[in-house]
Parts: C-alpha cells; sequence; structure tokens
C-alpha cells in the first residue's frame, strides 16, 4: 500500500517536470484594455506601446527581466569606469534586425544621437542629457562619455525608450516597427489589434516558443471575461478589476496572476492653489483617508498601500504607509486650524478621470471617507483627453486621483511645473546629488529620504501600489509574475497541451 | 420630377455642409489636445510643439476648417491624426464591418416584423395578439446595449455557441459570420419590435377598408385578401419607415459595435473623439450623414414614384 503511495507520488512528480517543459508552438491571443497611438516607444511615453513590444519585438542595450533585475539584451556584457563617468558596452555578434539588416554599435550611436537630439522628438530625452561622446572602437564595443557621473544611466538604458531600431529607419518605425526581439511585427489593425510572430533569426537558441501572438484590443472589463470564458482569447494582460478577478479564481480552468506593479495610485493635489497649498489641510487628508478600507472594501483586498511616491518592489524603498494612521478626530483638528468646520466646512472639486477603473472607484470611496470628517468633494468625471489638458497640463484643478505608473518616476516632485505644483528646492537639490553619488549605499540613503520629504509635506496621498492582475487560461505558462516596468512578456511564454 | 430632384438636392448638400460646420466648432469647444494623447503622459514640451506644428494644430480654426472643407469637396478627407493614416481608408475598412451589419439588420428586422406585424393583425384582439404586442413593445423599450450584453451571457458565456464579440476580419469568413450575428440579432430585434407595430397598425387599417369587405363578401380566401390586397397596400407606409430605419440603425449600430467590439464605424468614431483627432472625427460623421441624407432623398423620391398623389412640388 505504502509501496503504491510512493509509486503513485514519483508518477506524479514525474508527470509535472513533464509538464514543466517548455513545448514549442502555438498560436496566443491576448487582451489589452487600449490600442497604443503608435507602435514606437521612443516617440511617445504612452504605456500601451510598451506593454505590446517591449522585449517582445524591441529590445535595448540591456533589458529588465520580472524581477526588475538589469539584465544583458543586446550587450552581452558591460563594464563601468571607477568614477563612473564610462559605460563600456560589448555588443552580442550576429544580431539581426527583423528586417534581415545586422545589428552593429553604428545602430547604438544613430540610436543615441537622435534621442540627444531634442528636435528629434525622441521620448524623456533627459534620460541621455548626460552623454558627452560615444565611441565605438570597434563595430561591437560601444563606450559612453558621461558628463557627469549618473546613477540612473543603466536603469534608463533598459527602460523601453532606449530600444534600438536600424539606423536611418525613424518615421516607418511608427506604425511598422523592426526590432531584434524573439517576435516580429506583422501587422497592426487599426481598432482591432497587433500580430506578432516568431523570429526565425533571434539570437538565443529555442526562443521564442509560441509561433504567433495577437494582442486584441478589448476595454470592456465585462466583453473580456466573456471573452476568456468562451475561449476567444487565452490571456487577459492587465488590469483585470477584482471582482472578475475573484470569479476567474473559483474557475478551475483559469489562472489568475496576482503580483507587483511600479503603479503609485495617487491622489494628486494642487499644492499651489486654495486649500491644498496649505500643509494642514493636505496633511489632515492624510489622516481622514483610510487606505486600508480603501483596499479591503473597494479592491477586495487586491493592492499594497504605500505612504510615498515609490512602491515596494522598487529599489531602496521605504515604508512609510503608517506616517499617517487614519485618524478622524485628528483631521478634524488640523482642518479647523486650517479655518474649516462645521459652520465653514472644506469643499473642493474631486476630478476623476473616466478611463481607469481602480482609480475611478477609489476617488468615489475616498469622497466617501471625507464626508466622515465633514469635507464636501465634489466628483467631477472628465474624459481622458479633458484630464490631460485641464489637469495634468494646466494644472486646472484641486484634487484628483491617477496612478503614477512608469518605474522610479520621483523625479516629478522636483518638477515645480508639475500637475502637483510641489515647490521644495531641498527636494531638487537632494534628488540631484543622489543621482550624481556613485556610492550606491549612500544613494540608496538619499533615495530613502526624498521619499520621507515627500511624505512629511504630504504632498499627495499616495494610497497604493496597483495590483498587477492578469488572467489567463490553465495551458499558458511563463507568463510575468510582476510588471517592474509595464510589459505583456511573451518570450518565454509556452502553452501546455 | 427633375425641379423637384433638384431642389431636394441642394437642401441635401445644404444640410451636409451645416453638418460640418456643427462637427467642427463642436470639437474646438471640448478641451484636449491630440498631440498630447498621442506622446503620452511625460512628453516634452517642445516635442508637443513639434507635433502641434507638424500636425498644423497652431494654426487659426478658420483656415484649417476652410482647408480641409475644400480637400473634402475634392474627395479627400485628409489623414487621421491618431494613426497617420488616409481617413477615407480607414472609414472604408471599418463600413465593410458597419454596412454589412446595418444591411442584414435591416432585412432581418423586416422580415420579421412583418411576420409578427401580420400574425397580431389577424389575431387582433386575441391572447396571440397581446403576445406579439408585449413583445413589440419591449422591444422598442428595451435599450439595445443592454440587450446585447443579455445575448451575450446566453449565448457565449452559457450556451457558448457564439462568439462573445471582436472580429477577426473577413478573410476568415465563416468566423467573421459568426461573430456578426449577434451584433445584427441585437440590432434586428429592437428594430423588428418597431416594424412589428407599424405592420401591424397598417393592416388592421387595410383590412378595414371598403375593398377588402367587398373581396370577403365575394369569397376570396384570407390568405390571399391578406397577401394581395392588405399587405401590398400597408406597404407604402413601410417603405417609408424602412428608409428612415436604415438611417436609424446606422447610429444605432454605433452603440451596438461598442458591446460587441466590432472594428465598425461606431469604434473608430470614440477612438477619434477620445484621441481628439478632429478630421478623423469630421470625416466620419461627414460620411454618416451623407448615408442619412441620401436616404432620406431616396425615400423622397421612392414615395414619390410610389404614390401619384405627393406633389412634386
Amino acid at each position: 500500500m505504502r509501496l503504491a503511495a510512493l509509486l503513485l507520488i514519483l508518477l506524479l512528480a514525474a508527470g509535472l517536470a513533464a509538464a514543466q517543459k517548455p513545448r514549442r508552438g502555438g498560436s496566443l491571443t491576448v487582451v489589452i484594455n487600449a490600442e497604443p497611438p503608435v507602435l514606437d516607444p521612443t516617440a511617445s511615453t504612452s504605456q500601451e506601446i510598451a506593454r505590446v513590444l517591449y522585449d517582445n519585438v524591441l529590445q535595448g542595450l540591456v533589458k529588465f527581466n520580472v524581477k526588475g533585475e538589469i539584465v544583458p539584451a543586446l550587450a552581452e556584457r558591460w563594464s563601468v569606469s571607477p568614477g563612473g563617468l564610462t559605460y563600456t558596452f560589448r555588443l552580442r555578434r550576429n544580431v539581426r534586425f527583423h528586417n534581415g539588416a545586422s545589428f552593429t554599435a553604428e545602430d547604438v550611436v544613430f540610436k543615441f544621437q537622435r534621442a540627444l537630439d531634442p528636435r528629434s522628438g525622441h521620448t524623456h530625452p533627459e534620460y541621455y542629457r548626460d552623454i558627452v561622446r560615444m565611441e565605438t572602437p570597434d563595430p561591437y564595443t560601444v563606450v559612453f562619455r558621461l558628463r557627469q557621473p549618473n546613477s540612473e544611466f543603466l536603469f534608463n538604458l533598459a527602460r523601453p525608450d532606449s530600444v534600438i531600431g536600424p539606423r536611418g529607419r525613424v518615421e516607418e518605425q511608427r506604425t511598422q516597427p523592426v526590432g531584434t526581439g524573439p517576435f516580429r511585427f506583422v501587422a497592426w489593425d487599426r481598432g482591432v489589434g497587433i500580430r506578432l510572430e516568431r523570429f526565425s533569426g533571434y539570437y538565443e537558441r529555442g526562443r521564442p516558443y509560441l509561433d504567433r501572438v495577437a494582442f486584441r484590443i478589448l476595454p470592456d472589463q465585462n466583453a473580456q471575461l466573456a471573452a476568456l470564458r468562451t475561449g476567444d482569447v487565452d490571456v487577459l494582460g492587465y488590469g483585470v478589476v477584482p471582482e472578475n478577478a475573484l470569479a476567474l479564481q473559483r474557475d478551475p480552468g483559469m489562472r489568475v496572476i496576482v503580483g507587483t506593479t511600479t503603479t503609485e495610485i495617487t491622489v494628486g493635489m494642487n499644492n499651489s492653489r486654495p486649500p491644498f497649498n496649505d500643509v494642514r489641510v493636505r496633511r489632515a487628508m492624510q489622516y481622514a483617508i483610510d487606505k486600508d478600507e480603501l483596499i479591503r472594501g473597494v479592491m477586495m483586498g487586491f493592492g499594497t498601500k504605500i505612504g510615498s511616491h515609490r512602491s515596494p518592489n522598487e529599489p531602496c524603498y521605504v515604508d512609510l504607509s503608517n506616517m499617517y494612521p487614519p485618524d478622524p478626530a485628528r483631521a478634524r483638528a488640523l482642518l479647523l486650524e486650517a479655518g474649516y468646520g462645521p459652520q465653514n466646512p472644506l469643499t473642493f472639486t474631486f476630478t476623476l478621470a473616466a478611463p481607469y477603473p481602480y482609480e475611478r472607484r477609489l476617488g468615489e470611496a475616498i469622497a466617501a471617507q471625507l464626508a466622515r470628517v465633514g469635507v464636501r468633494a465634489q466628483l467631477e468625471i472628465v474624459e481622458w483627453a479633458t484630464w490631460l489638458s485641464r489637469v495634468f497640463r494646466g494644472a486646472d484643478y484641486q484634487m484628483t486621483i491617477i496612478g503614477h505608473s512608469e518605474p522610479n518616476d520621483i523625479e516629478i516632485y522636483a518638477n515645480p511645473n508639475y500637475y502637483f505644483r510641489y515647490n521644495n528646492p531641498t527636494f531638487a537639490r537632494l534628488l540631484e546629488r543622489y543621482r550624481r553619488l556613485n556610492a550606491p549605499d549612500r544613494a540608496c540613503e538619499i533615495m530613502r529620504q526624498l521619499q520621507r520629504i515627500l511624505a512629511e509635506d504630504a504632498v499627495n496621498v499616495w494610497i497604493m501600489n496597483a495590483p498587477y492582475i492578469a488572467a489567463m487560461r490553465n495551458a499558458v505558462n511563463g507568463w510575468w509574475t510582476d510588471q517592474p516596468t509595464p510589459s505583456m512578456n511573451v518570450t518565454e511564454v509556452w502553452l501546455a497541451r | 420630377m427633375t425641379s423637384f430632384f433638384l431642389q431636394r438636392l441642394g437642401v441635401a448638400a445644404l444640410t451636409l455642409w451645416l453638418v460640418t460646420l456643427l462637427v467642427f466648432w463642436a470639437l474646438l469647444l471640448v478641451p484636449g489636445d491630440p498631440a498630447q494623447t498621442i506622446l503620452g503622459l511625460e512628453a516634452s514640451p517642445e516635442a508637443l510643439a513639434a507635433l502641434r506644428h507638424q500636425l498644423g494644430l497652431d494654426r487659426p480654426p478658420v483656415l484649417r476648417y476652410v482647408e480641409w472643407l475644400s480637400r473634402v469637396v475634392r474627395g479627400d478627407l485628409g489623414t487621421s491624426i491618431r494613426y497617420g493614416r488616409p481617413i477615407g481608408d480607414l472609414i472604408a475598412a471599418r463600413l465593410g464591418v458597419t454596412l454589412p451589419v446595418v444591411f442584414a439588420s435591416v432585412g432581418v428586422a423586416a422580415t420579421l416584423g412583418t411576420m409578427l406585424g401580420t400574425i397580431a393583425a389577424r389575431a387582433a384582439g386575441y391572447r396571440l395578439d397581446l403576445v406579439v404586442s408585449t413583445f413589440a413593445l419591449g422591444g422598442i423599450v428595451l435599450p439595445s446595449f443592454w440587450v446585447g450584453l443579455l445575448f451575450i451571457g446566453f449565448f457565449s458565456v452559457r450556451l457558448g455557441v457564439l462568439p462573445s464579440g471582436g472580429f477577426p476580419g473577413w478573410h476568415h469568413l465563416p468566423a467573421a459570420l459568426a461573430h456578426l450575428v449577434l451584433p445584427v440579432l441585437t440590432l434586428a430585434l429592437t428594430r423588428a419590435a418597431l416594424f412589428a407595430r407599424m405592420v401591424r397598425a397598417s393592416l388592421l387599417e387595410v383590412l378595414g377598408e371598403d375593398y377588402v369587405r367587398t373581396a370577403r363578401a365575394k369569397g376570396v380566401p384570407e390568405e390571399r385578401i391578406l397577401v394581395r390586397h392588405a399587405l401590398r397596400n400597408a406597404a407604402i407606409p413601410i417603405v417609408t419607415v424602412l428608409g428612415l430605419e436604415f438611417a436609424q440603425l446606422l447610429t444605432a449600430a454605433l452603440v451596438v459595435e461598442s458591446v460587441f467590439t466590432l472594428p465598425g464605424l461606431g469604434t473608430l468614431v470614440l477612438v477619434g473623439i477620445e484621441a481628439r483627432d478632429y478630421p478623423l472625427v469630421q470625416g466620419i460623421v461627414l460620411v454618416l450623414a451623407f448615408f442619412i441624407v441620401v436616404l432620406n432623398l431616396l425615400t423622397d423620391v421612392l414615395y414619390a414614384l410610389l404614390d401619384p398623389r405627393v406633389a412634386y412640388g
């Protein structure tokens, strides 16, 4: 009997091991919530572009892996000079672009020259500002000389903005991207989706596993759920709403992935305008909002509360989520001090952006929490383009809520024109010191200090690190469990039989 | 006849021009910047300015309108800001989905509506009439997007027989047709209800006419009376409604397309509005208005041809 049990266990284990072995072939349909505006991450900062193309089609010298570590991509190794002023990259040989051209140091130089040209329209030129010179001692070596040490330089080279296309090819990349990734771009059916297919000339042998990948645009959550259940699609790539995640978790044929992102869901306050130009009012908001209750009640337990503008999975994170514990009495006292009481209640407009489901429902619940301390937040729902022009660009708002999804983006607080209108020269100076320090431990200490300053100034209310929720058929393996950078990474995905 | 036609044509052209004017100025009033929606949240001010210049958005609106109009009259709808492709091509591709859906819906709605209406008229006052009339009332009051969701829930999720949404493209013909079944049914059912009521009312009126009584008195079989005499005469108001219905369906299709995420004109216009793709939205509205105006024109002319009593003046 015991022997039989042992045999059974062994058999099961063998079966599992066999099942774990990646299988070649098959095609995968992945749902995305929105259509990218263009297909070139160097032409637009829209996250939808990177979600589809990062690493799958377009690669840079280095890239992020699922843990957020920087790993080799087109550069097989690199070294940094002791002073932090010289970065030398050894490029992979025998790399071909999807159009057949071979990849050399010339392509790298062309890319970063373009990135440095302010008239080129390249996204985030500030990432590359410290490059003074590039040298190519041979076709497979690139040397970057920096003006000053920059602790973020390598990180920036791993971002989607730093992907490299064939030299001279710029305009066409917007609609027909050519890269070096394991998948080749096939077609963009406007309004329908984007199709990729296996690139047989990929430099890593045996990769990718899938023959074809289709990204299908399906914005409606109910339609997404129906499409997954009926087998029309294989994966809901991101942003599954909590109630659908719970429903799918009960389905034995489905797998729900709950991981981390770099998205800080932030209640933004206009620090330059009444009433939020008064730090007492901003602190009152911190005490009035109960983040645990929001996560439990609105997000059904998904998400991690935070207390500053950084996500727990990012380096040098410090947990400040309990700096302002929920305390309605204290909130009332602070408001009274600032001149708001029962006779003269604090009233303002709370602007919500329509297309973001997590933020919208959180905003509604937050308004209810604020009402408990006598604050009247009048909800106003605007669609995305209006939000962009009025709130984001014009800072014509009082309070809003939005997810900031870019990794490592605390530097937005050093820009006094950013829509929070936070102006603290000390913060800006400290951030500059952090960037220039060539000693990781010291730099990390400064990064923690930066987070503390923001929390003490109560610039915004940072609610939570948004969960990464994806759902897929059980047969789908190798899907990214976290989002250190927004990416529907299919480079290692395979289908079980 | 010719002057009647020319006069109608003039009115149609004027309507179209007013539509373009209205859409252009309405879009100007809406806040939002197409360049920002393309370049994203973190775009630099220089990049935004460069793109706005490239798109010609930094020029006065009046100039933009005149230029756009002068291109349109030459048959060029311009280039989409969002997609960077000729708007004519984008619209043509989407019409390839929307028009089949609308035509099929009109066909199904007219057939089903006529059948139900005839049944109800014959059974006027009896239980069957009540059932059909209740169904018809339901079809009219239920919003199509909700009916669509119910259909998805039943046919796609519960039974698993039809796809819930999306469109694989016409090169997969059987799959493409399967994807269009639910949208067509959704649109057709609400419209069939209206037809049924029209046919029933029209038939009842005709069945009360003297010549029907005469036919009955002569001993003509009831079926023959219904088909030869009644339905034929009841058809005139129905033909009118058919034309108007077609125009109605074009706009109703825009909503239903969203429910089923069909890549038709409706989803395209939504994308256009969200991205503040002014030329795209103008182009689509113009094309829709064109269809509606032409249909109205055709209905007018057909009506005049069918019924000599309609004055040409």
